[in-house]
């Protein structure tokens, strides 16, 4: 009787041990914030509060501080920009998203299918790495290493495909039969657990779960754990599945991260750029005077960028990040309009929407993606094209639309830093260096200036 | 990198270290954690708390012996100390231990997979599911079990007896 259960429960157990249930990502996250608060309970000036904290204040505080040299120039020189490019900071900094943590979520749901895969694998290791469950009797130790370290010891990432192997003649991956005759599963294993060794053992297995001498029955049982090479053995089931599942986090590209973004762009000190007596550019009709003519230099206002977009993780490092953004450009100059039915001179503003798709590729350089902030390169192009262009003669409110409907092209290459605000969301700031390609594009500051510093800034929100 | 680098990096606070090890244990340890708390949601609570546990005890893993096995015993007494936190294994001691109950017979269950096991056991009472893993599973005996348990002896084999019992008869429903 006693017999029957013994050779039972070791099938059982044997089934059991190896089990491995899809834990749902969302305990992850949970973890992971909850040890963020555990560092606050060490206190001091630069415990985690202090960090969540002070980090949007900082982030908002430089964006202030990068837009307001920014715009110096502009508030320097004509009026009708201050208005719209200082309101227009103010969005752009809390109404954006980001998110880093790219490269370790990447692998996730991929992972899924590999951590089944290896969970069911390690039979045999895993069997034997248990020192505290088994009871391992020091006789049956030989034994149990020598079936152990065949697997264990080859290359680790073997382990588990090792592992499944040894499940396979019994009833396929996912199942683990109970009826599977003892022994071609784990040959060891029947040795493991003898009858008397739960209640002959008792202390020493007691000591096992005892949860701060959690690692003694290694120390109490010397007999049964006698070298140290057998720890690798213990371990090599579990390090074969640490090597799977960084490889697969590092392979596997995945949609890491949604993006909302806001940007300026803008450089030098000098936003006036020459362009007077240039005419025609609006359909005028009629007369060969027809059109706008400019009679001054153009005072442009600072670029205004803003987005949405995804971002996928492609390896630990390295992501990219793609989406839709609109682009708004101004400039005022005094000049005249000529119509066939009127003239008008005086102060005109010109007005170019642009809509456009940016890629970009990211490369985390310092920080880790769970951390409280990271640093990181990227560079890529936009295609973008011209959906409105039109002046307004500011005396009359008469608005000219010209022709839109051209293409732009730049390339950008920039840093970015990004402060984690919390589990799913982060902060960052991308101070760039972007160049205009000219193409037939309407006359605007990126014409006149093809090569800008813009600092976008936004919000990532994590999946 | 090795395993105890891993470990030590981890222990550091490295968040990706971390996560691998969360990784490498999690599908394993929220199976332990299903066995002993029967529904997923607490199975949850105490995957949770164990590894927030594992994270900040990794000071005491020796570097000696199976990490996994060091693991798996910080999510069983997780799950015990949730177990008792909610009063469940208490009711279990009501149960009388001198009630006689016909000793089961094994059954040879044929192709039951774990899956099936998992949820036959999740289904037992509490106090009848956590004495069955921790004898049957973890290999503890009926005094140890009575001793973190805080229950006695006899009731410990009976409510194995009983587990058992009801097992066999689950599984021979099942396979009807």
């Amino acid at each position: 009787m006693q017999d029957n259960w013994q050779e039972y429960d070791r099938q059982l157990r044997s089934a059991l041990e190896d089990a491995g249930v899809k834990a749902p990502r969302r305990v992850w996250r949970a973890v992971s914030s909850r040890l963020d608060e555990g560092k606050e309970g060490k206190g001091g000036w630069f415990s985690a509060p202090f960090f969540r904290f002070s980090v949007p204040v900082f982030a908002a505080v430089a964006a202030v501080v990068v837009a307001a040299i920014l715009l110096k120039p502009a508030f320097n020189t004509e009026r009708p920009l201050q208005g719209p490019a200082v309101a227009e900071v103010q969005p752009v900094v809390p109404s954006d998203e980001s998110s880093f943590d790219a490269a370790v979520q990447a692998g996730q749901p991929a992972e899924a299918v590999d951590a089944e895969a290896v969970s069911f694998g390690e039979g045999l290791l895993a069997e034997a790495a248990v020192p505290a469950s088994g009871g391992v009797r020091p006789d049956a130790s030989g034994e149990l290493f020598a079936a152990a370290s065949g697997p264990g010891k080859s290359v680790s990432k073997d382990a588990a495909a090792s592992g499944s192997r040894k499940n396979a003649p019994s009833s396929g991956p996912g199942n683990t039969g109970l009826g599977v005759k003892p022994g071609t599963e784990s040959p060891a294993a029947g040795s493991e657990r003898v009858p008397d060794t739960c209640d002959a053992d008792a202390s020493s297995v007691q000591s096992g779960f005892a949860e701060d001498s959690a690692a003694a029955p290694a120390g109490t049982r010397p007999a049964a754990r006698p070298e140290v090479p057998a720890v690798e053995e213990d371990n090599s089931a579990i390090w074969a599945r640490i090597e799977a599942s960084e490889e697969s986090l590092s392979q596997r590209p995945r949609l890491s991260a949604l993006y909302a973004q806001g940007g300026l762009g803008g450089n030098d000190s000098n936003l006036r750029y020459s362009g007077s007596g240039i005419s025609h550019m609006a359909p005028g009709g009629g007369s060969e005077d027809a059109g706008i003519s400019e009679a001054s230099l153009s005072t442009y206002g600072v670029p205004f960028t803003v987005g949405l977009g995804a971002r996928v993780a492609l390896g630990p490092k390295l992501s990219l990040g793609s989406g839709l953004e609109y682009s708004l450009l101004t400039r005022t100059f005094t000049g005249s309009y000529i119509s066939s039915s009127s003239v008008y001179e005086g102060s005109i503003r010109h007005t170019l929407h642009y809509v456009g798709i940016p890629v970009n590729a990211y490369w985390q350089l310092f920080g880790s993606s769970d951390g409280l902030f990271s640093l990181y390169a990227w560079g890529g192009g936009t295609a973008e094209i011209c959906v409105g262009n039109s002046y307004r003669l500011m005396d009359t409110g008469l608005k000219v639309r010209d022709a839109a409907g051209s293409f732009q092209f730049s390339a950008g290459l920039g840093a970015g830093v990004e402060f984690r605000l919390s589990d799913k969301l982060g902060l960052y700031i991308d101070p760039s260096v972007r160049y205009y390609f000219h193409g037939a594009q309407p006359k605007s500051l990126r014409t006149d200036k093809p090569l800008m510093f813009t600092v976008d800034a936004g919000l990532r929100f994590r999946l | 990198m090795h395993l105890s680098e891993r470990i030590e990096k981890a222990r550091q606070g490295d968040r990706r270290a971390q996560r691998l090890l969360y990784d490498a244990l999690s599908d394993k340890m929220f199976a332990v954690c299903l066995r002993y708390m029967g529904n997923r949601s607490d199975a949850e609570d105490v995957l949770q708390d164990g590894f927030v546990s594992l994270f900040t005890k990794l000071d005491s893993y020796s570097g000696d012996g199976s990490f996994e096995g060091w693991a798996r015993r910080i999510f069983v007494n997780t799950a015990l100390m949730h177990l008792r936190k909610s009063d469940v294994l208490k009711g279990s001691e009501d149960v009388d231990a001198a009630f006689d109950i016909e000793a089961p017979t094994p059954q040879a269950d044929g192709d039951l997979g774990y899956k099936e096991l998992l949820r036959l056991i999740s289904e037992l009472p509490p106090g009848f599911r956590t004495v069955f893993n921790l004898y049957v599973v973890e290999g503890l005996s009926h005094k140890e079990i009575a001793e973190e348990l805080g229950i006695s002896e006899v009731t410990s084999r009976s409510q194995l007896l009983r587990a058992r019992a009801i097992l066999q008869e689950k599984i021979k429903d099942l396979k009807k």
